[in-house]
């Protein structure tokens, strides 16, 4: 029996030092034996000699007293291990299966222990990261420019306070090398909020801080090898960012990521009354300041920041507050790492279920044996403990197996996660991993050996002491195992309904009209940050010449420049509300610079008036185009030709006449229009395009400073030297420029598909694993069911019972579990399709995809319940009373 | 089966010693000479089937052992008979006497 089992070992545990003291105790009992004997006249040495003689072999003695407290255990564990292996080559399906729902449980377990433990747990490197905080709302860490300047006039409670802003990349050129590099803007003390000094050199002081400051540059280690070669004289060397030269301060350590990825660091020189929503706001926490002061100070700075307030949106900053850097980084995983954890677990509790209703089978169809052996006096112990034995031997295959994946697997899910909470770190195989998938297989072991173990103890001593007793299932037992069905059934119900959505919902992406067309266009990113193309007139002449070469490759239909593409965001621009617009008060939308073949060479339509042309030139008439997505949210009437549209005025930009409504395209917004983790899932976010010629310095600045500029080429080939050819004909217009990479759109829209794809696999992977795990399941629960009511069927059928009402019986019963699991596994599925539109930003919950896959569950079930009561109804009554 | 190496019935060692220690705790040379003397020298038990028997004993949780100082200002360990054990003794000291009353009976009996 169990306690007693465990009594034992607690008494072995309490004497471990039982050798030791079984010495110590012979010599003493040897001492007093001669003592007695010299008491009595013997001499010393005599007494030793008598000692010995009357005692005898005292090495006889120690072997026999250990061999008690070994022998026992040990034999017998190593006997039920083999014994556990004789059973598993019996039953071989029964075996894999075991092995490999342990194997996939454990592997499960442990990616998502892994993942949470690199993503929450296992600290960033950099010292003290307990004390970074990170400004956030809600879930976003972009924040106003502003609130960085608020948050350091309320600066008491920290050591340093730094705002960031990632985004384009620079074309760095050192004499020959040219390369693209990703720049990342921060503010005077970024480098003291990581606690990280540079390793040659400083990081920026804040005079380079100010606008208009001295153009300096810190490197990443990489860079200084790369680009410079690993001089130690860098600091003061020269490299061109963006064709303008800047002045090499610093450089990091290696291995050194800021947390925002960058090779090279700018002074961000932010402007005090910048209300985009660019920056990323971090700041140290002085030594012996509380979070309390933190959130103290920052109550202040809102309260600064809401009595000035520009427009509706910056009204979200109520809702600021600090979290810890490391969080902040990983918020966006949170919620779609919560559903497959969520899905992971389902999985892992119904398998399990099922391998305790098949080992309960197993132990069933054993019972002559055990019952065999209690009778001629093996101890119920012994038997359960034999039974956990080898559910132990199989998890630990199947743990090792699981090991085998995990080690196979986890390169591919560091892949996809995204590098921005990592900082360099990655996904390795290392002692977490290992614990926690040794917790796991030891957690499915137990799960799946001692549930049956413990019932094989109750059946088998009732059938072996109590002969004639009604060997009907206890109540409890019953009513466990309709739990058991019902839960088993919600789970998978769940995971189906939920599966299905999401593989829906990623076909519909695939399928819905994007608003433009995608196939065989290529996009080059280049940036043009910098003094070289600060200004339209000396971008245009440019982007002309560069776009004049490009259509003169061949393949190549036609060529345009915008910044970013549709899929990715626009660059958000807050825009005083027009007349007569529903929207009354200043709000951002997506704005986008764009040469005037942009409409053409994306296919995307134009609904009303017309789209640029060359005639819109610098000093020409201000105008702009909008999406219809613009019109539906903005304006009563479609008729919206000629109407004026401005910015803020602090944009500098000039009001302008809208000439014409294009189609509204899918994307990402950059103004907060859209929400989840699809682009291509969501409603396309009102845009308003601007044409290139006519953007003002101060506007290109900003968009050059967020965002690449990209090359869309619409090409009738598939060659692959095209896109070489493309960056040629770009090159050989201004040689300095460098290109992050050149892809075909589809390829960016895969990427952008991507996570939704990761999690539309993975709980589809997950539902049919459940489907498949859920069947065996409950094949076995409700055979094993009707082996336990056997008897009980056949005295229905002596008493006169037709075989039809005794399967109807087990039917009826095994319908009512269907029933509860059915509505629990509704409302589950109800629960968890609201979580799932959070993240994905569709709906998944379909009723009638509910409905038939619990019909479908419910009709498996019912022939499950009357495939094994229809063969029990048939058997000899006699045969069957006897068998008891 | 057979006698064991002190003449003893199988079995009976245990019943001896647990009763021994029901008088008090004593330790392991203790209890051989109180076998040895309350049986008028017949039973002299060796090392080698004491201590495995205290050792089952322990295990079985029928004594309990501790090492303490003794009489001679020497360090022994001294074993106490637990709850369990007692128990033990007075079911087996039962067993005993229904064996041995069977045993006397067949012994008395006329050889036929």
């Amino acid at each position: 029996m169990i306690p007693d089992v465990l009594l034992r070992l607690w008494r072995r545990w309490r004497h471990r030092h039982h050798a030791d003291d079984l010495q110590e105790e012979l010599r003493v009992h040897r001492a007093m034996t001669e003592e007695a004997l010299e008491r009595v006249g013997e001499s010393p040495s005599d007494a030793r000699g008598l000692a010995q003689r009357v005692l005898g072999n005292d090495l006889q003695a120690s072997e026999d007293s250990r061999a008690v407290w070994i022998a026992p255990f040990f034999d017998q564990l190593q006997r039920d291990v083999r014994l556990a292996f004789r059973q598993i080559r019996r039953a071989p399906a029964f075996s894999a299966a075991a092995i490999g729902m342990t194997a996939l449980c454990t592997a499960a377990v442990t990616m998502v222990v892994s993942v949470f433990n690199l993503l929450f747990v296992a600290p960033l490197p950099y010292p003290g990261v307990d004390r970074i905080l990170a400004a956030v709302v809600g879930s976003g860490t972009g924040m106003e420019g502003a609130v960085y300047d608020a948050v350091r006039e309320r600066g008491e409670p920290f050591e340093a306070v730094a705002a960031l802003s990632g985004g384009a990349g620079w074309n760095l050129v050192v004499g020959e090398h040219a390369e693209y590099v990703d720049g990342l803007r921060v503010s005077e003390q970024y480098f003291d909020v990581l606690g990280v000094r540079p390793r040659l050199g400083r990081g920026f002081t804040a005079a380079e801080d100010m606008p208009g400051g001295p153009e300096v540059v810190v490197i990443a280690h990489h860079v200084w090898q790369r680009a410079l070669g690993g001089r130690p004289d860098v600091i003061g060397q020269m490299v061109s960012l963006g064709g303008t030269p800047h002045e090499v301060v610093g450089v990091m350590p290696d291995g050194f990521h800021s947390a925002l990825a960058g090779d090279v660091w700018t002074p961000l020189r932010l402007r005090p009354d910048d209300w985009s929503i660019n920056y990323m706001v971090t700041a140290r926490l002085r030594p012996g300041a509380s979070m309390a002061d933190a959130t103290a100070a920052l109550d202040l700075a809102r309260a600064d920041l809401l009595a000035r307030i520009v427009t509706e949106q910056n009204g979200r900053l109520s809702a600021l507050r600090w979290v810890p850097l490391q969080r902040a980084l990983g918020q966006p995983l949170t919620v779609p790492l919560l559903v497959l954890a969520a899905a992971i677990v389902g999985i892992v509790l119904v398998a399990c279920a099922n391998l305790a209703g098949l080992q309960l089978l197993r132990t069933m169809a054993r019972r002559h044996e055990v019952a065999t052996r209690l009778a001629i006096g093996g101890s119920t112990g012994r038997i359960v403990q034999q039974l956990l034995a080898e559910a132990f031997v199989l998890a630990a295959i199947g743990g090792v197996v699981g090991i085998g994946l995990v080690v196979v697997l986890l390169p591919v899910v560091a892949s996809l996660l995204p590098s921005v909470p990592l900082a360099g770190r990655t996904l390795t195989v290392d002692v977490t991993v290992l614990v926690s998938a040794l917790v796991a297989t030891a957690g499915v072991g137990l799960l799946f050996g001692l549930a049956p173990a413990l019932a094989a103890r109750r059946v088998d001593l009732r059938s072996a002491l109590a002969q004639g007793s009604r060997a009907g299932e206890s109540r409890r037992r019953a009513w466990g195992r309709r739990i058991l069905l019902g839960g088993e059934l919600a789970a998978t119900l769940a995971l189906l309904v939920l599966a299905s959505g999401l593989a829906r919902t990623l076909v519909a992406m695939w399928q819905a009209d994007l608003g433009f067309s995608p196939d065989r266009v290529v996009v080059a990113k280049t940036s043009l940050q910098g003094q070289a193309f600060a200004d339209v007139s000396s971008v245009v002449p440019f982007v002309d010449q560069a776009l004049e070469r490009i259509r003169r490759v061949p393949g190549v239909v036609s060529a345009s420049v915008a910044n970013n593409v549709p899929v990715e965001p626009g660059l958000n621009m807050p825009l005083e509300p027009p007349a007569g617009s529903r929207v009354t008060s200043n709000r951002s939308v997506d704005w986008r610079y764009v040469t005037p073949d942009y409409f053409d060479t994306l296919g995307i339509a134009l609904k009303q008036g017309r789209v640029f042309d060359e005639g819109d030139r610098q000093g020409g008439a201000p105008v702009v185009v909008i999406n219809e997505a613009f019109v539906r949210t903005y304006f009563e009437h479609p008729d919206v030709i000629g109407q004026s549209l401005s910015l803020v005025p602090q944009t500098e930009d000039p009001a302008r006449t809208i000439v014409g409504v294009v189609a509204s395209v899918k994307g990402r917004s950059g103004a907060g229009w859209t929400s989840g983790i699809s682009a291509l899932g969501a409603d396309a976010p009102p845009t308003i395009y601007v044409p290139l010629a006519q953007v003002p310095v101060p506007v290109l600045s900003i968009a050059s400073r967020f965002f690449p500029t990209t090359w869309i080429v619409r090409t009738n080939s598939a060659s692959p030297d095209l896109p070489r050819m493309v960056q040629e004909a770009v090159r050989s217009a201004e040689p300095s420029i460098a290109f992050a990479r050149v892809v075909p759109m589809n390829d960016l829209l895969a990427d952008d598909a991507r996570q939704h794809r990761v999690l539309a696999s993975a709980a589809s992977v997950a539902g049919l694993v459940a489907l498949l795990i859920a069947c065996t399941g409950v094949y076995g629960l409700v055979a094993y069911a009707a082996s336990q009511r056997m008897r009980e069927m056949a005295i229905r059928l002596t008493l006169g019972a037709s075989r039809g009402a005794v399967v109807g019986l087990s039917v009826r019963e095994a319908m009512v579990s269907a029933l509860a699991g059915v509505v629990a596994g509704g409302l589950l599925t109800v629960a968890l399709s609201r979580v799932a539109r959070a993240v994905i930003g569709a709906s998944l919950l379909e009723v009638p995809t509910l409905a038939l896959a619990a019909v479908v569950l419910a009709t498996a079930l019912g022939v499950a319940a009357a495939v094994p009561a229809v063969k029990a109804s048939r058997i000899n009554p006699a045969r069957a009373l006897r068998a008891e | 089966m057979g006698r064991t190496p002190d003449g003893l019935l199988p079995g009976t060692l245990d019943l001896l010693v647990l009763r021994v220690l029901a008088g008090g705790s004593l330790h392991g040379y203790g209890i051989a000479q109180r076998l040895r003397v309350v049986s008028e020298d017949v039973l002299a038990v060796g090392e080698s089937s004491l201590y495995p028997a205290l050792q089952r004993l322990l295990l079985n949780g029928d004594v309990t052992a501790e090492w303490a100082a003794s009489d001679n200002r020497r360090r022994a360990r001294y074993y106490t008979l637990t709850r369990a054990g007692r128990r033990r003794l007075a079911a087996e000291e039962a067993a005993y006497d229904r064996m041995d009353r069977a045993i006397r009976r067949v012994l008395k009996g006329s050889p036929r």
